[in-house]
Parts: structure tokens; C-alpha cells; sequence
């Protein structure tokens, strides 16, 4: 009986002591793209390699379909170990007590390589992902939104190419000169008013940059100031003067960066893959392609704060090989290899700061993402912001461009809306 | 010799049997797929549970119910929607009766013709979007040229203006429908024996006559129930509005089915979304009933 | 004689007009399939080039040829399984009367009214409760649903029109009720029945929510989920999408066109006396 106890015992102890044997780690990968998709299973398999008796699924979830899957698991079960998300819901994830903290890998991690993986992190990311004093995700990629312009129409319209606009009043002015112009069909720049995301995506860089908040200290809605209305004006000025497709009001971005493709407009705020297209496509004009960062507003100069993290779920059973794979996917040559088989900046300041990220085009963006902000700067993320982005801004926005409501109107209803979810 | 059409009452305890059995593996999928589910819809809507504040759900008494009577913003969405499903059902029939009646024809062309015609209700809401809104596009869409010349259309897209945007939607909504309609309408004029409509051309009647006194009434069944069932589909509509105008432009092409998708998806608020669909049920339900009523009368 | 042919033609015309008119969209659809991505941009209705480059991608995706397989294989069998449990439902509710027959009737219907966003989560929690979450067994049962009220009623509906008449001289010849039901009742509502295996068919192949929510590993797939996976907000490209509209949209007219001919009989020669 003692030796069965004392056999279970030292059985015991041997379980808990040794590495994580015989464990699965699921993965929610939300890129469908075939280069990402290698790129990942490359990492895996190094992964696997280094830490025996791990073993990664992966699964494929879509970007587009990943809220549902979530929201559903989250209320049925079958939520994934490790798995990407959108930068700004993990606050909202976290919220809900669904999220792992990632300190202790943090931790260990560092402490195992000699790192400081948290000095490493982009300062706006900071605002996404550390959330009550503790790291809830580690990021992957970043991106921002920088000004594309075509020197050659620039020209053509009596503007200085080498000098593109760096406020957005400035903006305004040269689109409207670019549509008045340019030949009939193209306009001044790809601007949208519409629902979509690209409106909030390059919207939000005017209110900041004008000085506006989303969150009042007291933590209601922020916007009801003449520094809104001042980047609300200027912003769906551009679409009322008629420097952007008629149609703004219903377009999407994907819409706008195919028409930018074509040739049909003059300046376009986009992210570094359309460099990517427009290399592989070859317009005539690809040589007259110039960068600038994003417009100023009198206070500061914002970009977006675009990329995605890895997350660890607090469902999962496997946490410590969880957190492993999240930190091994994160960080040194693997993922060196991911972020540049898939096109896109690395979460990482030091590594972007390094090759192949000292090219053109990438150059402006890195040094942009310095000043690349959330959405509820300064506050703290909130687990609204999820519910928000999806389209209460964008409606303030297409409600005056469409000529519907006016500024005071439009940024009222605005303050209502946001206030009633935040009430919730 | 011939009993009337109305039913008989059953003449055995055998037949009795025989009634339930045929029918209980429709009732056993009903039971399964519909009655258990809307059974703990109906417990779901009792609870709080906004993900956001509680992670598991806790009773909340009648607070989703009272929360949705104030919900302007739902009810708006609800009449909508109305709109919504009658000018579906409207168009779907206005559509697919002509061409129901052209395709009853016995040549190659009609065959073909009946079988292309299931395209754009087989092919998925996502991929004809994009038809259409290219369609629409104020620069390149061939469909806007036509409506600004008809002085529809100004120089945006009339996906732009929240009034026409909903009107088309519907349109397009009701011509993705129509394939049933047709298939449902043909198998119904198919059943029409030929000899009805010979007995009345011999008695002079003309072909207007005889639609009129032949064709109405032995497919009306059909457009009711067709109708009926088609009404239901599109009430819960989703996946339209959405990729064609995201329920925009403001509210304008917001109806129950965004707003139930976004209470859950967006909002993380699926006691509340319960809460609605047993409401729309009720609704739905009475309606459906009244539309029996009413045809039982006639 | 040449008066029927001048308007049998004219009618052909009609048809063919229409039918062009109707499917404009659809066309687009198919000839942007074939056109590169540049090129579908541009004003013209008229591709300047042709390129089968967008299905060769869509095809060489393996994960959209499995869900093709999946598609196919849910939907017959969602099809077949709705006719063979509407049919005698249908007949039930027609032929006989028994206490609760309305109920039942409008509790069958009433399926029908629920959203699927609304049956999604309690769906969801039955089947993985059942260990079968991830199977093509659960998305057919789950999608039986769909189509199985609107089959009972359309078929009480064609049963309805035939006379009882038929069915009680064969049965005074011998036959049981049964017998009568198959024999003389069911070739009548043939096209109807077609219409009703059509539908269920077209309700399962393009049903998305459900299976998103039951579905997760690629080689259960569907359709509509394989398709979702072609829009990457990074890597968007118009052809490829259009072409997986074309290879979501033609089998399913295919294989109509391969039943067209049930749908085409109607009654024959000896069938309803006054």
C-alpha cells in the first residue's frame, strides 16, 4: 500500500516535472494568403523541432469570419490555445476574462535569451496590448497608413512634387486642385465617406492630429469639441469640394485601392502592401510613386495604428507550450522570416529598424509608426472599442459628406451613440 | 359517386396510425432542430448576458424585453424590414408569373431558359453583390447610365441615396428570389391538364379568359403558400444588405437581420438577440396565421 | 401551321430576351471570371483580354475541391433526406384528419420562421454536446431544417390539388392507401417534387452560418466557407472571387439541368374525367 503511494507519488512528480510531453497546441491563423500560410507551417515545424512532444495545429480562420467564430466559441466552447486577433479587441477580450496573461512568458522568454521583449514594443502598441499593468498579447505585425501621391499628376496640375502636403488643410487644398486638373474620371484622392473601415482608418488621423478624444477623462464620449468639428469639417470637406469619387459614400477600401491601382486617383492613404500591387502590376507610372507621411492636424501628427498580435486564451489547457510557441513565433529569425514572407512590418522596433525594412517604401512607415496611435488616444483601450469601430464614427462621417446632418448635428448623434454602448 | 374534396373523418384506428407515422419524422426534425433550440432562445432571453459584463449568463427577468420595447432604433429596423418583405415578395412574383407563363412552352429554348434561370438564386449573395454594385457604379456600371438616363440616378451611385438604395436592394433582393417563384409557378402550371384549356377555347374563350378563369385560381394556391414561405426567408434577411451597402448608407438598409448580427457578433449581446427573435417570432407566427385565416375563409 | 411556328419563334425570342435581360448581373459575373483584374476595373463591358488564370488559382486550391465534394455531398443528401421525410408529412397533413393535424401543420411551418442566428448558439451547444461537432453528418441534419417546412407545406399544397377521386378507384380496385399514394399521386406531383429536392438542395449549398459555426477543419469545408477564405483583406483579388461565384453557382444549375426533364412532365393523357 506505502510503496503503491510512494510509486504514485514519484509518478506524480515526474509528470509535473517534466517538459510539456504529448501536447497539443491548436492555432487560429487568420490569414487565407498561400505565402502566409507556408510561412507559418515553416515556424511550426521549427517550433516542433526545438520543443519535442509539442505538437501545433493549425487552422485556418479566415479574417473575415474570425468574430463569429470567436464570439461563438466563446459561448459554446472550442476556443483555440494561441491564436491571432485584431489589435484592438483584445481589450475587449480581455474584458470578458477570455485571455491568458502573457508576463510569465514574458519572463521566461527573457529570461532564457537575454531580452527585453516588452522594451521592444511599438509605443502605440503599448496602448493596445498592456492592459491593467500586465501583457495580454504579443504582436506580430504593425502597420500604418502613409500618403501615397503621384508626382506626375502633381506636376501636371502646377504643384510642387517634391513637396507634397503635410497638413490636412494642405491636403483639402492640393486635392482640389488635383481633381479641377486632372482629365474626367480621376480625382484628387481616394478618400472614403462610406461605412467600411478605410474611413475610420484614415479619419482617425485627423481627429487626432487635431487635438480631439474619444474618451473624456470621465471615461464618456470625448468628441463634442470644436477640435472634432474642426477635423470632421476638414475631413468631409474634401468629399464635399469633389476631390473623391461620387460615391465615396458607399465605397470600400478595397475599392479605393483598386482604383488608385488604375490610375484614377491622386494621392491615396494606404498601407505598405499597395507598394506590393503596384510592383506587381507595373502602371507606367510606378516611377512617379512618392511617399510622405500622414498629414498633421495643428496639434500632432497621428498615424493609424494598424497589425495583430498572437494571443493565448484562457481556456486552454496547454498555457506554458501555448506561451512558448506565441514567444518562439514572435521573435528571432523565424519570425524575421515570417514578417518578411508576408509582406509586412514586425512587431518588433529593433527588427524594423533593421533589412529588408530599410527600403524603400518601408522606411516612411517605420518611422511613422513612432507616432502610430490607438484609436481612444490617451486613454486606455477599452473593451467597447470592438462594438464601436464597426461603424459609429464612420456614420458621423457619411452623414455629412452625404449632406444629411451637419458638424454639430452629425458629432452630437455621435456622442449619443457611443455613450449608449458604453452604457451598456 | 364522388365524395367532395373536404376532408373525411378518419375511418379506422389503422388509418389513425398510418396519419401519425408518416407525418412524425417531420416532427421528429421540427422537435430537434426547431423547438429545442427556440426553447432555450426563449430561456436565453430571460437572462442578462452581455458578454462584456457577465461571462456566463444570470437571470434578468423581463430587462431584454423591456430594454427591446425602447429600442427605437430595433423598431425602425422592424418596419423596415416590412417594407422590406413585402416589396421582395412583390417583386419576386411580379417577376416570375410572366415568366412562368413564357417558359410552359415545349421547346428546347424554354427548357434551357427554366434551368439557366436558377442561376441568381444558386449563386451566393456574395459574389452577385459585387455583380451589382459594379452594375451601379456611377463611373462604369452600365445599369447607372440607364437609371440617370430614366432621371433615377444623379451623378452618384443610387446605392449613395438612403431612400433609392433600399428600393433597389429590394429589387435586386426579389429578382434573387424569383427562381423559386418560377420553378414553384411552372411545376403548378405543368399540373394544369390541357384538356381545361381546350374545353374553354372550344366554348369561345379567349386567352385572356382563360387565364382568368383557368390559370388564377388553380395556381393561386401556390402564390400564397410560395409567397408566404418566400416572405418568412427574406424577413430574416442578411447577407444582402450587408455586402451591398453594410445596412447603410446610415440606417437606411438596416434591417432585423443586421440588427440581430450585430447584437451578437458586434455588440456581444446574445441574450438580447434572443430576446428579438422570440418577439419577431410571435410576430411572424400571427401573421402567418392571419394569412391562413383569411385564405381558409375564401 | 405557320402561324404556330412564326410565334413559337417569336416566343423563343421573348424567352431568350428575358432571360438575358434577368441574368445580366450573372453575366458579368461569369465573363469577369475570365477577365485579369486590371481589366475588370475599366469601363468596358467588353474584356480586352481573356485569362483563365482566376480559376486555374481557384482550382489548384485544394481546400475549394474538397468543399466542392463536401457542398455536393451535404446537399444530396440534405435533398434527398427533405423529400423522403416531406413526402409523407405532406400526404398526412392532406389526405387525413386527426386530432392536432393543424397544429402539427403550422408547428412544421412555424420551423421555418426562426433565424438562423437565432438557433445558432443552442444548435451549436446540442451538437458538440453529441461529439459531433466538425462532421458533415451534423450540417446535413442541421440543414434539413432549412427546407423541410417549406417542402411539407409546397407538397400538401400539389396534393392538395389532386383529386382524392384517383386514389379511391385505384384503392376500390385493391390497392391499400399506400399504394395509391405511390402509384397514382406521387407521378402527378412529380415536378413538384423535383421543385422541392431543388430547393433543399440550393438552401444547403449556399448556407454559410451554420456552417461556419459547426465547421472548423478544411477537409469538412463547404462552399460558402472556401469561398470566404478568398477574401483576404491583404491579398484581394476581383477575378479570383468572381470565379469561385462561377464554380459555386454551376454545378448546382448543372445538375437542374440534368432533372430538368422531371420537372417538364406534368399530367398525361387519361387523367382527370369532369
Amino acid at each position: 500500500m506505502r510503496y503503491g503511494l510512494l510509486a504514485a507519488t514519484a509518478l506524480g512528480s515526474m509528470l509535473v516535472a517534466a517538459p510539456a510531453m504529448g501536447q497539443t497546441v491548436t492555432f487560429w491563423q487568420f490569414s487565407t494568403n498561400p505565402n502566409d500560410i507556408a510561412a507559418w507551417e515553416e515556424i511550426i515545424a521549427a517550433f516542433e523541432a526545438e520543443h519535442q512532444g509539442v505538437d501545433v495545429v493549425m487552422e485556418i480562420v479566415p479574417w473575415s469570419e474570425q468574430q463569429q467564430r470567436l464570439v461563438t466559441a466563446l459561448t459554446t466552447g472550442g476556443l483555440p490555445d494561441v491564436s491571432m486577433l485584431g489589435n484592438n479587441v483584445v481589450a475587449q477580450f480581455q474584458a470578458i476574462g477570455a485571455l491568458a496573461p502573457l508576463d510569465d512568458a514574458f519572463a521566461a522568454y527573457d529570461a532564457a535569451h537575454g531580452t527585453d521583449v516588452a522594451a521592444d514594443i511599438w509605443p502605440g502598441d503599448r496602448g493596445y496590448y498592456n492592459l491593467d499593468g500586465q501583457w495580454w498579447a504579443s504582436p506580430i505585425a504593425v502597420e500604418t497608413r502613409a500618403l501615397y501621391y503621384r508626382k506626375d499628376l502633381f506636376e501636371q496640375a502646377g504643384l510642387d512634387p517634391n513637396s507634397p502636403p503635410d497638413t490636412w488643410e494642405e491636403l483639402r487644398a492640393a486635392a482640389k486642385t488635383l481633381t479641377e486638373a486632372a482629365p474626367d474620371g480621376v480625382y484628387g484622392i481616394g478618400l472614403s465617406t462610406s461605412l467600411d473601415y478605410f474611413t475610420i482608418h484614415n479619419f482617425m488621423s485627423a481627429y487626432l492630429g487635431y487635438g480631439a478624444r474619444m474618451l473624456a477623462e470621465d471615461g464618456s464620449c470625448g468628441f463634442d469639441t470644436p477640435q472634432f468639428k474642426d477635423a470632421l469639417a476638414v475631413y468631409t470637406g474634401i468629399a464635399l469640394d469633389g476631390s473623391t469619387h461620387p460615391d465615396a459614400a458607399s465605397m470600400d477600401g478595397n475599392t479605393f485601392q483598386r482604383g488608385f491601382l488604375d490610375g484614377r486617383y491622386g494621392m491615396i492613404l494606404m498601407h505598405p502592401s499597395l507598394y506590393r500591387d503596384l510592383v506587381a502590376e507595373q502602371p507606367d507610372w510606378l516611377d512617379q510613386v512618392a511617399i510622405a507621411q500622414v498629414p498633421a492636424g495643428p496639434d500632432n501628427r497621428s498615424g493609424f495604428l494598424g497589425g495583430w498580435p498572437l494571443v493565448m486564451w484562457d481556456a486552454s489547457d496547454a498555457k506554458e507550450a501555448a506561451g512558448q510557441f506565441i514567444m518562439f513565433a514572435t521573435h528571432g529569425e523565424a519570425f524575421k522570416e515570417l514578417a518578411v514572407a508576408g509582406g509586412f512590418i514586425p512587431g518588433s522596433i529593433s527588427l524594423a529598424q533593421g533589412e529588408p525594412w530599410t527600403e524603400f517604401p518601408y522606411p516612411v512607415f517605420v518611422e511613422q509608426l513612432q507616432n502610430a496611435r490607438p484609436y481612444q488616444y490617451p486613454s486606455q483601450a477599452i473593451a467597447q472599442m470592438g462594438q464601436l469601430e464597426v461603424d459609429t464614427i464612420q456614420k458621423a462621417v457619411q452623414a455629412v459628406a452625404l449632406g444629411q446632418k451637419d458638424i454639430d448635428a452629425a458629432t452630437q448623434d455621435l456622442c449619443a451613440d457611443i455613450n449608449t454602448v458604453l452604457a451598456r | 359517386m364522388s365524395l367532395s374534396s373536404a376532408e373525411r373523418a378518419p375511418r379506422s384506428p389503422g388509418d389513425q396510425a398510418l396519419a401519425y407515422a408518416l407525418v412524425s419524422p417531420a416532427v421528429a426534425v421540427a422537435l430537434a432542430i426547431a423547438v429545442l433550440p427556440l426553447l432555450y432562445a426563449l430561456w436565453l432571453s430571460f437572462q442578462d448576458w452581455y458578454l462584456l459584463r457577465n461571462p456566463q449568463p444570470i437571470w434578468g427577468g423581463f430587462k431584454n424585453f423591456s430594454a427591446l420595447l425602447a429600442d427605437s432604433a430595433l423598431w425602425s429596423a422592424f418596419w423596415r424590414t416590412c417594407v422590406w418583405t413585402l416589396g421582395t415578395v412583390a417583386v419576386e412574383i411580379a417577376l416570375a408569373l410572366p415568366l412562368a407563363l413564357l417558359l410552359n412552352r415545349d421547346s428546347a429554348i424554354a427548357r434551357a431558359a427554366s434551368a439557366l434561370i436558377l442561376l441568381p438564386w444558386v449563386m451566393p449573395f456574395i459574389v452577385l453583390g459585387y455583380g451589382w454594385r459594379f452594375l451601379l457604379d456611377s463611373e462604369v456600371g452600365a445599369l447607372h447610365a440607364v437609371l440617370q438616363a430614366l432621371g433615377v440616378a444623379d451623378t452618384s451611385s443610387v446605392l449613395n441615396d438612403p431612400n433609392l438604395a433600399l428600393g433597389v436592394i429590394i429589387f435586386i433582393s426579389g429578382w434573387k428570389g424569383m427562381p423559386f417563384m418560377v420553378l414553384a409557378l411552372l411545376a403548378a402550371l405543368k399540373s394544369i391538364p390541357d384538356e381545361l384549356y381546350e374545353a374553354a377555347a372550344i366554348d369561345g374563350a379567349g386567352h385572356w379568359q382563360r387565364f382568368v378563369t383557368i390559370t388564377v385560381p388553380l395556381i393561386q394556391n401556390t402564390v400564397v403558400i410560395i409567397g408566404l414561405v418566400l416572405g418568412i426567408l427574406a424577413f430574416y434577411s442578411f447577407d444582402l444588405p450587408w455586402i451591398m451597402t453594410r445596412g447603410g448608407p446610415q440606417d437606411a438598409t438596416t434591417i432585423l437581420g443586421i440588427t440581430m448580427f450585430k447584437a451578437v457578433f458586434t455588440d456581444l449581446r446574445p441574450a438580447y438577440a434572443a430576446a428579438i427573435s422570440v418577439v419577431m417570432l410571435l410576430i411572424l407566427a400571427g401573421a402567418a396565421l392571419t394569412l391562413l385565416q383569411l385564405r381558409r375563409r375564401d | 401551321m405557320n402561324d404556330k411556328r412564326l410565334i413559337d419563334v417569336a416566343l423563343d425570342a421573348l424567352t431568350i430576351l428575358l432571360v438575358v435581360l434577368l441574368l445580366a448581373p450573372i453575366i458579368w459575373v461569369f465573363v469577369a471570371s475570365i477577365r485579369p483584374d486590371a481589366d475588370l476595373m475599366t469601363r468596358s463591358l467588353i474584356p480586352a483580354q481573356v485569362t483563365f488564370e482566376h480559376f486555374a488559382d481557384i482550382l489548384s486550391r485544394s481546400d475549394f475541391l474538397i468543399a466542392l465534394r463536401n457542398s455536393l455531398l451535404v446537399g444530396g443528401s440534405v435533398a434527398l433526406l427533405t423529400v423522403l421525410i416531406a413526402l409523407p408529412a405532406a400526404y398526412s397533413l392532406s389526405r387525413f384528419t386527426y386530432r392536432g393535424r393543424d397544429a402539427i401543420g403550422f408547428l412544421i411551418l412555424a420551423t421555418q420562421m426562426l433565424p438562423a442566428v437565432a438557433v445558432l448558439v443552442p444548435i451549436v451547444v446540442i451538437v458538440r454536446s453529441l461529439g459531433l461537432a466538425n462532421t458533415l453528418t451534423a450540417l446535413t441534419v442541421t440543414h434539413l431544417a432549412l427546407g423541410l417546412p417549406i417542402a411539407v407545406w409546397m407538397l400538401k399544397g400539389y396534393i392538395d390539388a389532386v383529386p382524392r377521386e384517383l386514389e379511391e378507384a385505384s384503392m376500390m380496385e385493391g390497392s391499400t392507401q399506400l399504394g395509391a399514394m405511390v402509384r397514382i399521386t406521387l407521378p402527378l406531383i412529380r415536378p413538384a417534387i423535383v421543385a422541392v429536392g431543388t430547393f433543399a438542395f440550393v438552401l444547403s449549398w449556399g448556407e454559410f452560418l451554420l456552417a461556419l459555426a459547426l465547421i472548423t477543419s478544411t477537409d469538412v469545408k463547404t462552399l460558402p466557407l472556401a469561398l470566404q477564405t478568398l477574401f483576404d483583406p491583404y491579398s484581394f483579388s476581383w477575378g479570383v472571387v468572381m470565379a469561385g461565384g462561377v464554380v459555386i453557382g454551376a454545378p448546382a444549375v448543372l445538375l437542374f439541368f440534368l432533372f430538368r426533364n422531371q420537372l417538364v412532365g406534368g399530367l398525361t393523357a387519361g387523367g382527370i374525367k369532369g
